[in-house]
């Protein structure tokens, strides 16, 4: 076993401060073009990642340098050794100040059970295939493609300081593509999805809407070329990465360098005139890749950072405690239906070609590939716009829907109402 | 890698398919960086992995898998694996209504040999790590001195080595490559929002890198400084021109995606409608090829073994074709053009672009912005997204400044984003400057992942643009 040559190694070697994280990836995956199958894979591959810290001390100060460096399973020791001295080597340069390892436990193994467990990955791979393609059934719309991923993770993490923990983790994931030639126009839409349990239902669903909106394209004209007096509303996925913004700014590593001010206790709302959200940070897994436990910790509360999140060393860098970082986020719903949200004057962005935001300066935006105008109890459909703003600024006029949306990253209100 | 091993087991697949090959890949690659974050010298996944992946034919259609165990027990199973995965072909097509298995031919296998294998001088492994870090807080240090607005500078290289070997029927290849790419990222704040100016660098080869990074910090503090007096565009169509970043942003996001073949295969390329038809003014001509220019994504053959190529994919204004991975080369009967490739031995072959360029033309930098009347200088290209289907642009720049009556105004105005209809830019390009650039610091997805090692290019050029 690769993980035990690689301890055996660093205990020969007498480096006693590491982590060692080794990953087993497994997939099945499908790749259709229109409902034809064009190509089966599957895979089954060994990384282990081999972090080394070494502590030193330079006109007075202490330092804790580290080092990572990957290692597979064609290395042969010699290969291996080699590569222990080179990061060793390399820790000795990294001038960071000193931070301690979080002390851990021997744990049993988590198998991360989801029903997704129950069956082969290709059997997986197939049902969810099976499902989305049920829903290709509408009119003047379908499926161009589609790409399936049906994954398992067997991870396995060791740690100097007492860390020795394992879980195994399932998910599904992938993406496909809609297409309509409705009313002379030939466009198409692009649509990811993930999850983390047998969803057939979610997938079907998702197809079915993604044929609808593929449609609506297709009748769509091009949109004005200033839409800067609309209020924009956000849907869907776009939403995820608006309040990712928030998750973004309170990363240990963006306030450590100073590049965000939050800290806990901090009203970042309070010009707000609008509402205020209530985000929870959700673990994507038992624990962070440097072996710490993770489990659900409230982000911000009615506006008011609860929790920042972040690395080991930037987490102690910043003294906050060791929760490891998030990707996941869970957000209150608000009490306005779409149909009320829409109500005034707006412009609802349905899918962008590349939604951005920027964590530095908070610009959010992008071009639009289909978008629909509300406006004097008309619904126009537009293409080819762009929408943009600045969060700084948005945040003191926001509207959430009751309506929810959820994907493997996110699960809140499934638009929200700017100004 | 164990090839010896691998080497046998092919043996065993040539007798039972009537084509099979392997690709093996070794790569490492280390990142370094000194910001205010700390320091960082580590390897990076994305850009090391070891493993191999199988190509099999039945006759009818392909299969994949990726592996990197090597013990008995693995390899006496891979057969069976790759038997699986033709017959969960057959049962898709009794499970989905309407779906069949895509047949394809065979694969051309036709005895060349090749090996691959560029030296350079200033390899970064030669170097120590100590070098590396003391050259980048050398190049921060500087930017950090020159005004006390600053709130950070964040300085980094990073490269990667890899070695590749194919091996079919009749075919054995090997090649081995180094690249290593670099930025400046300048930050200064003003309240919340911290505002961001970068300059990046690359080349085929290593640590020449640090020459290129010494001397731009002057110009991105002052670019960095600009920005924080930076206004918000009134949105429009322009006259603008181009810096070589920013045209090789437009000639990677907003054609070259439109040009890769597979989209062809899968009716999502308008490109597909427009051969021998003009796209663009008789100025341009613009080429893809892992052989077309020696930078970053050059190489002597791609990830099914076929050979580099010099596409030239505009010639004169006029589309002439596009770039294409083995499968879709079979699916379309087109020739093949070396652009199949994977972000590692872990993940299927696409086509993928490598390095993508406009030519130069004649015109000089100072005649393009005196020609403009009310317009834009474009620099600093932060992101983009391909629109295959219906070429809509959407791209983004940093700095979009000001120019009236072919001066500079000192305005600047960001972020901006490009949009508009690829062909009507393209067809607008009246003026290009006499010198290609091409730069590749960045990685490209294939919508969203499958991230591949690119460079981009071009000269200035003066366009019509919608910026908002």
């Amino acid at each position: 076993m690769i993980r035990d040559l690689v301890i055996d190694i660093l205990k020969a070697k007498k480096i006693t401060d590491y982590c060692v994280y080794d990953e087993l990836r497994e997939s099945a995956e499908l790749f259709f073009i229109r409902k034809n199958i064009d190509l089966t894979r599957e895979k089954k591959a060994r990384e282990l990642k081999l972090t080394v810290y070494r502590d030193f001390e330079k006109d007075g100060r202490k330092y804790r340098g580290q080092s990572a460096v990957y290692i597979y399973p064609a290395y042969d020791r010699s290969r291996i050794e080699g590569l222990v001295d080179d990061a060793y080597d390399s820790a000795l340069y990294v001038e960071n100040p000193y931070f301690d390892l979080p002390q851990g436990n021997r744990e049993e193994q988590i198998v991360m059970e989801n029903g997704l467990e129950k069956c082969s990955l290709m059997d997986n791979a197939v049902a969810m295939a099976s499902a989305l393609y049920e829903a290709d059934r509408e009119e003047g719309a379908w499926v161009n493609s589609s790409e399936f991923f049906s994954e398992k993770s067997t991870v396995h993490i060791i740690t100097s300081a007492g860390t020795d923990v394992s879980y195994v983790k399932f998910n599904i994931n992938g993406e496909f593509v809609t297409q309509s030639r409705a009313n002379g126009n030939d466009v198409e839409l692009h649509w990811q999805f993930e999850y983390d349990s047998p969803a057939k239902d979610a997938i079907r669903q998702k197809c079915a809407q993604a044929l609808k909106t593929v449609y609506d394209r297709a009748q769509a004209v091009k949109a004005p070329a200033d839409l800067s007096a609309y209020p924009i509303v956000l849907c869907d996925g776009a939403v995820r990465d608006f309040f990712g913004f928030y998750l973004d700014r309170a990363d240990a590593g963006m306030v450590y360098p100073g590049y965000s001010d939050y800290k806990a206790g901090e009203d970042i709302f309070k010009d707000a005139k609008g509402e205020k959200p209530h985000i929870v940070m959700v673990p994507d897994a038992p624990y962070s890749g440097e072996g710490v436990r993770k489990n659900e910790h409230t982000l911000l509360e009615s506006g008011a950072v609860k929790n920042l999140h972040g690395n080991v060393m930037y987490s102690s860098y910043t003294g906050i405690p060791q929760i490891g970082s998030y990707e996941r986020i869970r957000c209150g719903c608000g009490d306005t239906p779409l149909s009320e949200l829409v109500k005034e004057p707006c412009v609802m962005v349905k899918s962008f070609s590349d939604f951005q935001v920027d964590e530095m300066d908070g610009y959010f935006g992008g071009e639009f590939r289909l978008a629909y105008l509300y406006e004097g109890g008309e619904k126009k459909i537009l293409t080819g716009g762009t929408v943009s703003g600045n969060i700084f600024e948005a945040q003191k006029n926001l509207k959430f829907s009751a309506e929810k949306y959820g994907d493997a990253l996110y699960e809140g209100p499934a638009a929200v109402r700017i100004g | 890698m164990e090839i010896k091993l691998i080497k046998e087991l092919m043996d065993k697949l040539w007798q039972k398919y009537e084509y099979a090959s392997v690709l093996a890949s070794d790569s490492v690659g280390k990142g370094y960086g000194v910001s205010g974050r700390g320091i960082n010298a580590a390897e990076n996944s994305m850009l090391c992995e070891c493993g191999y992946v199988i190509k099999a034919y039945d006759g009818r259609s392909y299969c994949e898998y990726s592996f990197n165990e090597t013990d008995a027990e693995t390899l006496e199973a891979v057969p069976e694996i790759l038997d699986g995965l033709f017959a969960a072909k057959e049962r898709l097509a009794g499970t989905i209504e309407g779906c069949e298995v895509n047949g394809y031919g065979a694969l051309p296998d036709n005895g060349e040999g090749l090996s691959y294998e560029k030296k350079y001088g200033d390899d970064p492994e030669e170097c120590s790590d100590e070098e590396i870090i003391n050259r980048l807080r050398s190049v921060r240090d500087k930017v950090m001195a020159m005004d006390e607005r600053l709130l950070d500078c964040d300085a980094a290289v990073s490269y990667q080595k890899y070695n590749k070997y194919f091996l079919s029927p009749n075919r054995e290849l090997s090649q081995n490559t180094l690249w290593m790419a670099g930025w400046v990222n300048v930050m200064a704040k003003k309240g919340e929002a911290v505002k961001t100016c970068f300059e990046s660098f690359s080349n085929p080869g290593g640590t020449a890198i640090f020459d290129k990074m010494d001397g731009i910090a002057a110009e991105t503090v002052r670019k960095t400084l600009d920005l924080l007096e930076s206004e918000t565009i009134t949105p429009g169509e322009y006259d603008c021109i181009c810096t070589p970043e920013v045209t090789g942003m437009i000639v990677h996001e907003a054609f070259g995606h439109g040009v890769e073949m597979d989209m062809f295969v899968k009716d999502r390329a308008l490109a597909k409608e427009y051969i021998g038809e003009y796209v663009a003014s008789p100025l341009v001509t613009m080429h893809d090829g892992a052989a077309a220019a020696d930078e970053v994504a050059t190489y002597g053959f791609d990830d099914e073994g076929m050979s580099a190529k010099d596409t030239v994919i505009i010639d004169k204004g006029i589309l002439k074709t596009g770039i294409c991975d083995a499968q879709t080369s079979l699916a379309l009967g087109c020739g093949f053009t070396g652009n199949g490739r994977r972000e590692s031995f872990e993940r299927k072959a696409y086509t993928r672009m490598t390095n993508t360029f406009f030519e130069h033309g004649k015109d000089k930098l100072e005649d393009m912005i005196a020609s403009i009347g009310h317009g834009y200088l474009l620099e600093n290209a932060i992101s983009g997204m391909e629109d295959p289907k219906n070429w809509g642009i959407q791209c983004m720049v940093n700095i979009a400044r000001e120019i009236r009556d072919g001066k500079f105004t000192g305005k600047i105005y960001s972020p901006v984003v490009l949009s508009g209809y690829v062909p009507d830019l393209l067809k607008s390009i009246s003026m290009m400057s006499d010198r290609t650039e091409l730069c590749g610091s960045g990685f490209c997805g294939k919508g969203y992942k499958e991230w591949v090692k690119v460079s981009d290019g071009g000269p200035y050029i003066k366009a019509r643009v919608k910026l908002g």
